[in-house]
């Protein structure tokens, strides 16, 4: 299920998350994220790929982890979540979130 | 830091998938601690040699394999059985090991040749057909004393798409069979580009697969799967995608991130730990999978010596020659007989001059031992005399004398002064290149012909990468980016001659650009286009078959080099250019050379028509001793000093003489006007950047014209300067003032000729001592500091851009040939010119040419055209009873039906079969061309001669329009006439005179043109300029044929249709541009200096028909050009102008 919305982001000493908030939500990770590279289309996002300028051009740095929600809050979730860093501006979203309930809750 | 090696790297030598030049990787390699650096392209090692060469000079070692692909395996009487999930096909690497006596490097190029082995036609195989079956590797790599490569299954393998796909135990079974398959020869290749979890080459993915390695009992090691140097390149790589599919990015699923880097060894290190850690193995496997990816490198680091003969020549052994014994002594016998065949006039003293020449030549060759290579060129050169075809060794192997000897060269180096040291010096060690042109037409059947003499073990062609060029680049970074085809039009057929890599700096300089300049300020995606043009600059695209490179190998060559087949189905070597010197290959390069078949073709005209009459018909002497008897034309050995040619020469009415026909070198020959041999080789040594920049043109010709007295920098070089008026123009000239000057041997000299720009050989300094201790017997010294300075000044500049004589002689030869047949001979001669198209203009400008020379063109006619252009006789009338005198026949020349629009070669065939033809019915029936073909031929009147009747029985010749009209008829029928029938259904086919409806209207002059451009792609009837007459007279264009008697600075406006456009050198380093236009009076040639070119902006390489407008020029006492000023489109103006004379008549009425 594709979400892309803003969400905030605890890393730990490694970079990698620890904790996410979103929709007024915190989520604890409980699992080793595993870092992965998705990949953007830079043919219709960006207005040149000039030589030697192209290094955030495709990837986009994900983690994929397990998380729990350790608030209450409207809509809860535990599930498997890939969150996104935007290389340029530094902002976390979260990209992805998988759960068999999911869809029942936010799209019904 | 611990080492890391990566094993698996594709360089931009993988075609439409690699980024990176080999060079540039390793640079990277190096700079990261690494002791060896692998290339592994995809199907071949086109890369391979100056991956080793690279490795060499960084002085790291070597390692090689090759990305193949893996085919279903075939089985008898069941269809293929796939491998599992086909969306993409499997592959694997193979890494040839090294320090085995090249026996790795041997299995993996004879892997290669199998992957690349001809499919059932002999053609090459398609694209996806490139590869191997599971069970083929182990044929050639498990040698007798144990494996001599390594099999990599990387993520792409069988295994690792099974184990993608989850089916774990079908990925256990297939590794298994691999290592049944591979025992000892087999790795498992860990890749992790960290893509989503689960995919290809992800941490899940690498962990599973070395936990499968580790259960089955194969080693592991680490790679990237390295595809690009830096992550910057995965967008180039995106590109390369599109261009690989030819579809647009967003049409397929693209690479899956931008992972796939040269990364370093400390990153390697921690993914090793990541994958380790994610799977069920304990921590110490990382440090296994890191000391079993070094032990592997280790095993397959190669030594260029041993393992492949590095610069090592290897040519035929002299068995292959059928010569037994020393190879030094049959060369040396040889030389001597062609010293007596040669020279046969020769004074006793310039015969003991020759053999003192020719001791040396043989002793250096044999101190190189290169009597055999000698040998091996000799022998192909005798083979292409034995099927008599015309053969000229250009470049400078025409200073050797035993090339001359051999019959190799038919330039006499003595005579010309032309220095075998300039050819192969002192310090050679690898293979000189002697160079052969022959007949273009012949081209082929000479490669098939070698490759039967030696054997197709020995021989292969040569092959070329084709790299990206501005053009190319623009079209297929508009495909990646979806461009339509109109967008990709507009800006690719406008980029001309530049580096991708500056689009976009060009983009603000040329005129011509500007319309693409204000796209880009406009269009974001032409924007984007300019960037990734520049991104696929100078990447090899494809390999091809290289226009004349043949490669002469020992016994061993396919375990030298792989090939695949070339287009023309004989397999080429995966090496090209300039990988041959390093492999220790010969390569003979034997060019086509369209000329060569002009001349052939002219001299067997010549013979064909005149027979014994051949010397009178050319206003030759008789006896002229190069003419047989039963007319066969000797043309090389020809006077070279025959006045009636240079005449010709001088007239500039160059077109078809070989080399001096260009607009550029018009001009130079009216200004130089040539009166010997010595001058066509200083022209033509002369017309090129250079000499043009520094101005050698001016001096030269002032000597010569006697506007002033020869310069001779000292008076000791005047014997080897006289020829060119006290001008250096030659290398051969440089060697004598170095070995004049520094008492040393012409090949020391050459050698400091060779390094003069390298600081580090301190030429100037060597040179300012040695010449100043020049003394005399008296102890005088020779040349004093002033001369010291005046020469040294000399040969600084020449250094870089001095020619060298043998090969301008060698060209000059072919020139003067062309320009003798042309004198001589015109109607054959530009017969063999329409033929072979030989030179840089249209046929059309030929025509011309001929009717310019009296040479009547004779119409297209089915029943008397055959598939060349040949020379016919034309009868005068004659008076009654009396016989024409011979004298008097003129000839002209027949079109060839080979030129005809559309024409199939089955129906030309036909055609020539059937010849000659009873009527248009008869011609229909027997020759059976398509109906559009019969059309089109009736349209430019090769039937007209069916349809005459011989004038008996009086009344008026029919018209085209009744022929068109009986056409019509016939192929409006359903059915053609049977061909096969032996018996005739309608006998009145054969001669259908009696058929044609009459009084059908003739076509205009204007239609008639039209047609014949349309059919013939040249107008034979009149110029197609004569269309737009009543403009041209109103705007007053003056015809090219009245330039010359224009004043100096007339300014004029001329019009044609465009010829040539040419951007030669010139001394002030600025473009410029020329413009030939043809107006059926001659050409007219046109400069445009910058600012010309601003005005005329696009017009400047796109239009054809033209209106220019400039200032007269004089370039000499025959030459005239014009300096343009503004330019316009002849189609465009006649539109406007035809628009004004309606409008006109609209308000006269």
């Amino acid at each position: 299920m594709n979400i892309d919305e803003p969400v905030s982001v605890e890393l730990s000493d490694d970079g990698s998350p620890v904790r996410f908030v979103w929709r007024g939500v915190v989520y604890g990770v409980i699992s080793a994220p595993e870092r992965w590279f998705a990949r953007r289309p830079w043919w219709q996002l960006d207005a040149r790929a000039p030589r030697g300028a192209g290094d955030t051009l495709i990837d986009r740095e994900m983690w994929r982890v397990d998380a729990l929600p350790l608030t209450d809050g409207a809509s809860r979730l535990d599930g498997t979540f890939d969150l996104g860093l935007h290389a340029a501006t530094g902002v976390w979203s979260l990209s992805r979130a998988s759960d068999d309930v999911l869809d029942a809750q936010l799209f019904v | 830091m611990a080492r890391f090696t990566h094993l698996h790297v594709a360089s931009a030598y993988s075609a439409h998938f690699g980024t990176s030049q080999p060079e540039a990787l390793v640079a990277a390699a190096v700079h990261d601690g690494a002791e060896a650096a692998a290339i592994t392209d995809r199907d071949g090692l086109y890369g391979a040699i100056r991956h080793v060469r690279a490795c060499l000079s960084a002085g790291i070692d070597a390692i090689v394999g090759v990305d193949l692909a893996l085919l279903p395996e075939r089985r008898r009487g069941s269809a293929d059985v796939a491998t599992p999930s086909a969306a993409s096909p499997a592959r694997i690497t193979v890494l040839a090991h090294g320090q085995n006596s090249g026996e790795g490097w041997a299995a993996l190029c004879r892997l290669i040749s199998a992957a690349h082995s001809p499919a059932a036609d002999g053609m090459p195989r398609q694209p996806g057909d490139v590869g191997v079956q599971k069970s083929r590797p182990g044929g050639f790599i498990l040698g007798e004393s144990g494996p001599v490569a390594t099999v990599l299954l990387g993520p792409d393998s069988d295994v690792a798409q099974a184990v993608a796909a989850a089916d774990l135990s079908l990925a256990a079974s297939l590794l298994a069979e691999w290592k049944r398959l591979l025992p000892g020869a087999l790795a498992v290749e860990i890749v992790c580009h960290l893509t989503e979890p689960g995919d290809r080459a992800s941490i899940r993915h690498a962990a599973r697969l070395l936990e499968l390695a580790d259960t089955v009992g194969v080693p592991a090691v680490l790679s990237n799967a390295v595809r690009y140097l830096q992550p910057d390149d995965a967008v180039t790589g995106d590109v390369l995608d599109a261009a690989d599919r030819l579809r647009p990015l967003g049409a397929f699923q693209p690479q899956a991130n931008a992972q796939a880097w040269l990364k370093p060894a400390e990153t390697m290190r921690r993914i090793a730990l990541l994958v380790v850690d994610h799977s069920a193995l304990p921590r110490s496997a990382a440090e296994q999978l890191l000391s079993a990816t070094e032990r592997l490198a280790d095993a397959c680091r190669l030594d260029p010596h041993a393992d492949l003969a590095w610069r090592r020549p290897k040519i035929p052994s002299p068995a292959v020659l059928g010569i037994e014994g020393d190879p030094v002594v049959e060369l040396r016998r040889r030389s001597e007989s062609g010293l007596l065949e040669r020279y046969a006039d020769a004074k006793p003293s310039e015969l003991e001059s020759l053999r003192t020449r020719l001791d040396d030549e043989l002793s250096t060759i044999a101190g190189f031992g290169f009597a055999s290579y000698f040998l091996t060129v000799a022998e192909v050169s005798s083979l292409m005399r034995s099927m008599k075809v015309r053969n000229q060794a250009r470049g400078s192997g025409a200073g050797s004398l035993v090339n001359y000897l051999l019959r190799i060269s038919n330039v006499d180096p003595a005579r010309h002064d032309l220095l075998f040291e300039r050819f192969l010096g002192n310090a050679r060690s690898t293979l000189p290149d002697i160079d052969i042109d022959v007949e273009s037409a012949r081209r082929h059947d000479i490669y098939r012909a070698i490759f039967d003499r030696f054997g197709p073990n020995r021989v292969s062609l040569m092959s070329m990468q084709n790299t990206y060029r501005a053009r190319g680049a623009a079209r297929d970074a508009g495909l990646a980016l979806g461009l339509d085809d109109a967008q990709i039009d507009l800006v690719a057929t406008n980029l001309w001659r530049f580096n991708a890599r500056d689009f976009r700096q060009v983009l603000t300089e040329k005129p011509e650009l500007r319309e693409i300049a204000a796209l880009v300020k406009n269009d974001a995606q032409i924007d984007m286009l300019v960037d990734l043009t520049e991104r696929l600059d100078r990447l090899p695209r494809h390999i091809s078959m290289h226009p004349c490179g043949v490669i002469l190998g020992n016994d061993d060559l396919l375990s030298t080099t792989p090939v695949q087949p070339s287009g023309m189905g004989l397999p080429m070597s995966q090496y090209d250019k300039h990988d041959m010197d390093d492999a220790g290959l010969l390569k003979l390069d034997v060019l086509g050379v369209r000329m060569q078949s002009s001349l052939a073709y002219a001299v067997s005209e010549i013979q064909r028509i005149h027979g014994r009459r051949a010397a009178h018909a050319g206003g030759l002497p008789v006896d002229a001793r190069y003419v047989s008897a039963d007319g066969i034309i000797e043309l090389d050995e020809i006077p070279l000093d025959d006045e009636q040619t240079f005449e010709a020469i001088r007239t500039t009415r160059t077109l078809g003489m070989f080399q001096i026909e260009s607009p550029g070198q018009r001009e130079l020959i009216g200004k130089m006007q040539p009166t010997e041999f010595e001058d066509l080789i200083a022209d033509i040594s002369l017309f090129r950047p250079g000499p043009m920049k520094g101005n050698m043109v001016a001096p030269f010709l002032d000597v010569k014209h006697g506007f002033a007295q020869p310069q001779y920098l000292h008076p000791s070089f005047r014997p080897f300067l006289e020829s060119t008026y006290g001008v250096v123009i030659y290398h051969e000239q440089i060697l004598r003032i170095f070995a004049l000057c520094m008492q040393v041997t012409l090949a020391e000299g050459d050698e400091l000729r060779r390094t003069i720009e390298h600081p580090e050989a301190r030429v100037e300094e060597r040179f300012r001592l040695d010449t100043a201790a020049n003394v005399d017997a008296t102890g005088v010294r020779r040349y004093d500091d002033a001369a010291i300075e005046r020469i040294w000044a000399v040969l600084k500049g020449f250094g870089s851009f001095g020619f060298c004589k043998a090969h301008g002689a060698a060209f000059a030869l072919p020139t003067f040939q062309s320009a003798w047949l042309k004198t001589h001979y015109p109607a054959e001669f530009v017969a063999a010119l329409l033929t072979h198209d030989p030179g840089m203009y249209p046929r059309r400008l030929l025509l011309a040419e001929a009717r310019r020379m009296g040479v009547p063109i004779l119409p297209l006619d089915v029943s008397a055209s055959r598939d060349v252009y040949r020379v016919e006789r034309i009868e005068p009338p004659r008076s009654h009873g009396v016989l024409a005198d011979p004298d008097d026949v003129i000839l002209g020349i027949r079109l060839s039906l080979s030129d005809v629009h559309g024409i199939s070669s089955a129906e030309l065939d036909r055609i020539l079969a059937g010849q000659p033809y009873a009527g248009i019915g008869d011609f229909y029936q027997r020759a059976a061309p398509s109906r559009a073909l019969l059309t089109r031929l009736a349209l430019v009147g090769a039937l007209d001669s069916l349809a005459a009747h011989d004038g008996s029985s009086g009344g008026a010749q029919p018209t085209r329009g009744d022929v068109m009209a009986r056409v019509r008829e016939l192929v409006a029928r359903a059915r053609r006439p049977a061909t096969r029938n032996a018996q005739p259904t309608l006998p009145i086919f054969v001669d259908d005179r009696e058929q044609l409806t009459e009084a059908n209207p003739e076509p205009s002059m204007v239609e008639r043109v039209a047609t014949e451009l349309d059919v013939l792609q040249m107008e034979v009837s009149e110029h197609v300029i004569e269309s737009y007459r009543p403009l041209l007279d109103e705007l007053g264009v003056i015809p090219a044929s009245e330039l010359l008697g224009c004043w100096n600075g007339t300014t004029v406006l001329v019009a044609g249709i465009r010829v040539a456009t040419q951007t030669p050198p010139m001394r002030s380093g600025k473009r410029v541009v020329f413009i030939s236009l043809d107006d059926g009076s001659g050409c007219s040639d046109s400069t445009f200096f910058e600012e010309a070119q601003d005005r005329a902006g696009a017009l400047l390489f796109g239009t054809k028909l033209m209106v220019i407008q400039g200032k007269t020029r004089r370039t000499g006492e025959r030459g005239i050009s014009i300096e343009a000023s503004n330019a316009w489109d002849l189609k465009a103006l006649w539109a406007q102008w035809q628009q004004t004379q309606r409008h006109q008549a609209r308000e006269a009425s």
